[in-house]
C-alpha cells in the first residue's frame, strides 16, 4: 500500500500547516498528528495523542520515538519508518492494530487504526522528517467486521476477486456450494473452475467488468470439489480502488440454481418433446380458444388443410373446417354445439367427415379437448381415418373371402373323399372283367379264332387304360389333399433319370428319337422321394417322346444350383413347343393342348399336374420354357437341404 | 394238392378266383365275405393259402391276416386290394402277408403270385 506521489515538504506549509489556520486546525481535528525527525526524535504531538496517550507533549518532545514507545520495537513500526526515509514514499496501512496503547479508550477486542505516513522533504529526495496521521477506526471497525459477518454467513455466494481474476475473499456460502475449503479457492483463478462450456460467457463478462460495468444476470457451471458441476447466476461489480479510478478487485454475489437449472433444462426438454411429438405424429393438432382462434398448429394440420403455420395462426378454425362438418343443419348449429362443449369443458367428438382438396379425398374423426387451466386452451386432434375405413372394408371382404375359400376346400375335400371311394369302385368291376375277358382269350369259355382273341385283348387294353386313368386321378387327388407325405431319402438324380429313360427307351426308339443325359458323375446326393421324383421325371420324358416329331433329341440335364441351393432337372425336346398362354394352364388336371394328338398318344392330361403336385410336395417348382429354337424345355427345381412340409 | 381260402365280398370276383384255381388243379377249402368268416373258415378248414381282400364288411383284411397269423403264425396270406392307399402293401407284408398284388391285374400275374407262395416254404 505505497504511493509515490507523496506531496514535497516545500509544498506542506501551505497545505498543511499554513502559517495562520494550521496550528488551530491541527489541535482541533480528531485525529492523531506527530511529526519526527531523521533521528525519530519527535518534534509535533498534537493534543489528540496527548488525549490518547496521556502523555503530554512537554514530556515527549524531543524524545526519541521509538525508545519512548519502546512497545513499538518488534511490531515492525521502526522499519516501516526506516523504509519512508529511504524510499521516500507515503506509506498507509488501514484497519491496522493500535500502534500505541490508548489509555482513554476501552475497546473490547482491540482498538484499530488508519496509519499515514508522510516524507517531509527538506530538498528533492533528502526526507528530512515524518508526519504521521492516526485515526483510530475500531469503532467503523465493529461496524465492518458485523457486515463482514452478514457477508460471511449470507445466504449467497459472496466473493472478492483482484484485477487477475483470483479470489482474495469468499464467504461461507461460496465454500458450501464449491465443496472446497477457504483456502483451496483463495488464490485460485475463476478460471480454475469454471466449467469449459462456461468459459467464453465468463471471458465476457470479465471484460465488461474491466470496462467498469456491471454483470447482471451472468449464467455460469462451475465444477465443485467433486466434479460435479453447479449452475450459479452470478452478479459482479468492479471495485475501485479508494482514491483512484482504477479498477483493482471485483465483488459478486452468485446463487446456486443447479436445481432451477435442472427444472428450466427440463421443461425445456419436455417442451422440445411436445413439438417433436407434434411434428411426427400423423394427427392434426391445433390449440385454439374459446372463440376458436387458432394459436397453434402442426405440420399434419398444415399438409391437410393445405396452408402453412403462418397462413393459420391467429385465424378461426371455422374457416378451415370442411363443409361436411357442419352436416345439413346450417354452419351455426355445429359451430354452437362445439363452443358450448367447450365453454362447459366437456370434451366434443365428430367422426366420419368427408375434406374434400384438390389433392383428394379423406375422412376425419375432430376430437375437440378443452385443456383444464388452460385459460380457455382447447386442444384440436383431427384424425385422418381413411385409410381406416379402407383397411376395414378390406377386412370384411377378406373375412368373406376366407368364409369362400372354407367351403371351396370343403367341397375339394368331398371331391378328394368321393374320388378316392370311386377310384376303388371303380377297380373292383374291373378286376372282374380282366380276369374274365382273359380267360375267355385263352378260349376258356368258347372256340376262340385268332381274330376274336385279338379284339379281346385290345378290349383288355383298354381296361388297362382305364385302371391307369383311376390310378392317376387318384395320385392327383391325394397329392393334392397331402394325404400322404413324401419319403425322403439321400437320391442320386442321375440313377433316377436312368432308370425312367430304361423304362421308356422302346418307345423312343420307336420313333427313332435320340435320349441325351447331361447329369455330372458326381452329382451330389440330395434328398428327395425317389419313386415319386422318377414319376416326375418319366412323365416329362413321356410328353417330351409324345409330343415331339420322329428323329429328334431329347436331352435331360441336372445340376446343382449352389447359389439358390437347387437341385435343377430339365428335359429339353424339338418339339413344338408350348405356346405362352397354354405355359401356367398346363400344369392343371385334365388340360391338354391338343385333343387329337392327345388320342393319338393316349394322355388324358394328368401327367404334368402329377409332376407339379409332387415337385411342390418337395417344396420345388416346375415350368416351361421355350427352348432354341423352338422346342420344350421343361425345368423343375428341389431345394437342397430342407424339409419338405 | 393245395387247399385256398378265398376272401373276397365281390361274388363275380370269387367266382373267377375258383374257375382260376381249378384249372390250376388247386382247391378251394372255402369262401369268406367278411373278415370274422374267414378267421372262422381258417380255424375249420386250415387251408395252404389265404386270398385276402382288405376293404370287407366288418372286421377288415389286415385285422384278418393278424388274427390268422396269430392262429397259425406260419400262414400263407396274398393281399389283392383295389385300395390305393399308399404303404397298404409294405402294412399288409408287416402283418405277415406273403405278398401284395393290386386290382385290377391279369390271369397270369394272379397265377405266377399264387405258385410262388405255394411252392415257397
Amino acid at each position: 500500500m505505497a504511493e509515490k506521489d507523496a506531496p514535497k515538504m516545500d509544498e506542506l506549509p501551505e497545505q498543511f500547516i499554513g502559517p495562520e489556520l494550521s496550528g488551530a486546525i491541527l489541535e482541533s481535528v480528531d485525529i492523531g498528528i506527530f511529526v519526527v525527525d531523521d533521528d525519530y526524535n519527535i518534534l509535533f504531538w498534537n493534543s489528540f495523542m496527548e488525549r490518547y496517550t496521556e502523555v503530554s507533549r512537554t514530556e515527549v518532545l524531543g524524545m526519541n520515538l521509538f525508545e519512548f514507545f519502546s512497545h513499538l520495537k518488534g511490531t515492525g513500526w521502526p522499519e516501516n519508518y526506516a523504509r519512508v526515509f529511504e524510499e521516500g514514499f507515503t506509506f498507509r496501512v488501514y484497519n491496522s492494530p493500535a500502534m500505541f496503547i490508548p489509555k482513554v479508550l476501552d475497546h473490547k477486542g482491540g482498538v484499530f487504526h488508519n496509519i499515514r505516513l508522510y516524507p517531509l522533504f527538506a530538498k528533492k529526495d533528502e526526507v528530512r522528517g515524518i508526519l504521521t496521521l492516526l485515526e483510530d477506526v475500531t469503532d467503523r471497525k465493529v461496524v465492518d467486521d458485523r457486515s463482514q459477518d452478514l457477508f460471511e454467513y449470507a445466504s449467497d455466494a459472496i466473493f472478492i476477486m483482484n484485477g487477475d481474476g483470483r479470489f482474495t475473499y469468499v464467504n461461507q456460502r461460496t465454500v458450501m456450494e464449491m465443496g472446497l475449503g477457504k483456502e483451496q479457492i483463495v488464490g485460485k483463478f475463476f478460471s480454475d473452475i469454471v466449467d469449459p462450456s462456461s468459459l467464453d460467457g465468463v471471458a465476457t463478462a470479465f471484460d465488461r467488468l474491466l470496462q467498469g460495468e456491471e454483470v447482471k444476470g451472468l449464467q455460469c457451471g462451475i465444477l465443485d470439489g467433486r466434479g460435479q458441476k453447479v449452475h450459479l447466476e452470478i452478479n459482479a461489480t468492479p471495485i475501485r480502488a479508494p482514491d483512484s479510478k482504477d479498477i483493482t478487485a471485483f465483488q459478486g454475489i452468485a446463487r446456486n440454481v443447479t436445481a432451477r437449472k435442472k427444472i428450466e433444462d427440463e421443461v425445456k426438454e419436455i417442451k422440445e418433446l411436445a413439438e417433436r411429438i407434434l411434428t411426427a405424429i400423423p394427427s392434426s393438432v391445433v390449440v385454439v380458444d374459446r372463440h376458436l382462434t387458432m394459436h397453434s398448429v402442426n405440420e399434419a394440420f398444415c399438409r391437410l388443410f393445405l396452408t402453412t403455420e403462418k397462413d393459420s395462426i391467429g385465424k378461426n378454425l371455422v374457416d378451415f373446417l370442411p363443409a361436411d362438418f357442419f352436416g345439413e343443419e346450417g354452419s351455426e348449429d355445429k359451430v354452437t354445439e362445439v363452443l358450448e362443449n367447450i365453454r362447459v369443458g366437456r370434451t366434443y367428438l365428430r367422426n366420419d367427415v368427408t375434406h374434400r382438396t384438390t389433392k383428394g379425398e379423406w375422412r376425419l374423426d375432430f376430437e375437440f379437448v378443452p385443456l383444464p387451466g388452460g385459460e380457455n386452451r382447447t386442444l384440436v386432434i383431427i384424425d385422418d381415418v381413411t385409410e381406416r375405413e379402407k383397411l376395414e372394408v378390406q377386412r370384411r371382404e377378406r373375412i368373406k373371402l376366407e368364409a369362400e375359400v372354407e367351403k371351396l376346400k370343403e367341397v375339394d375335400e368331398m371331391k378328394t373323399e368321393f374320388i378316392s371311394v370311386a377310384s376303388h369302385e371303380l377297380r373292383t368291376p374291373l378286376t372282374g372283367i380282366m380276369l374274365y375277358l382273359d380267360r375267355l382269350s385263352d378260349g376258356k369259355y368258347c372256340l376262340m379264332t385268332e381274330t376274336h382273341r385279338t379284339k379281346v385283348v385290345s378290349v383288355m387294353e383298354q381296361i388297362k387304360l382305364l385302371a391307369k386313368i383311376v390310378d392317376e386321378m387318384l395320385e392327383t387327388t391325394r397329392l393334392e389333399a397331402k394325404l400322404e407325405d413324401v419319403v425322403l431319402e439321400p437320391t442320386s438324380i442321375k440313377d433316377v433319370v436312368s432308370r425312367s429313360v430304361m423304362k421308356l427307351s422302346s418307345h423312343a426308339e420307336n420313333k427313332a428319337q435320340r435320349i441325351e443325359l447331361r447329369i455330372p458323375d458326381d452329382i451330389p446326393k440330395i434328398e428327395m422321394d425317389p419313386d415319386r421324383i422318377e414319376r416326375v421325371v418319366t412323365n416329362l420324358l413321356k410328353n417330351a417322346i409324345n409330343y415331339s416329331p420322329a428323329n429328334t433329341n431329347i436331352w435331360i440335364e441336372a445340376k446343382v444350383d449352389h447359389e439358390r441351393d437347387n437341385l435343377v432337372v430339365k428335359v429339353i425336346d424339338e418339339g413344338p413347343g408350348v405356346p405362352d398362354i397354354h405355359k401356367e394352364k398346363i400344369f392343371s388336371r385334365f388340360y391338354v393342348i391338343d385333343k387329337s394328338l392327345t388320342r393319338q398318344v393316349g394322355g388324358v392330361g394328368l401327367g404334368l399336374s402329377i409332376a407339379k403336385g409332387i415337385v411342390e410336395n418337395h417344396n420345388g417348382k416346375i415350368w416351361v420354357e421355350d427352348g432354341k429354337p423352338g422346342g420344350a424345355v421343361f425345368i423343375f427345381t428341389i431345394p437342397i437341404g430342407r424339409k419338405t412340409p | 394238392m393245395a387247399r385256398i381260402l378265398i376272401v373276397e365280398d365281390a361274388p363275380f370276383i370269387v367266382e373267377s378266383f375258383k374257375e382260376i384255381i381249378n384249372d390250376q388243379g388247386w382247391q378251394v377249402s372255402g369262401v369268406a365275405k367278411t373278415g370274422f368268416e374267414a378267421i372262422d373258415s381258417y380255424r375249420k378248414n386250415k387251408p395252404d393259402i389265404v386270398i385276402m381282400d382288405i376293404l370287407l364288411p366288418g372286421l377288415d383284411g389286415l385285422a384278418a391276416i393278424k388274427k390268422i397269423r396269430e392262429i397259425d403264425p406260419k400262414a400263407k396270406i396274398l393281399v389283392v386290394s383295389a385300395l390305393a392307399k399308399k404303404g397298404l402293401d409294405k402294412e399288409c407284408i408287416n402283418a405277415g402277408a406273403k405278398a401284395f398284388i393290386k386290382k385290377p391285374f391279369d390271369t397270369k400275374t394272379f397265377v405266377t403270385t399264387l405258385k410262388a407262395i405255394i411252392e415257397a416254404e
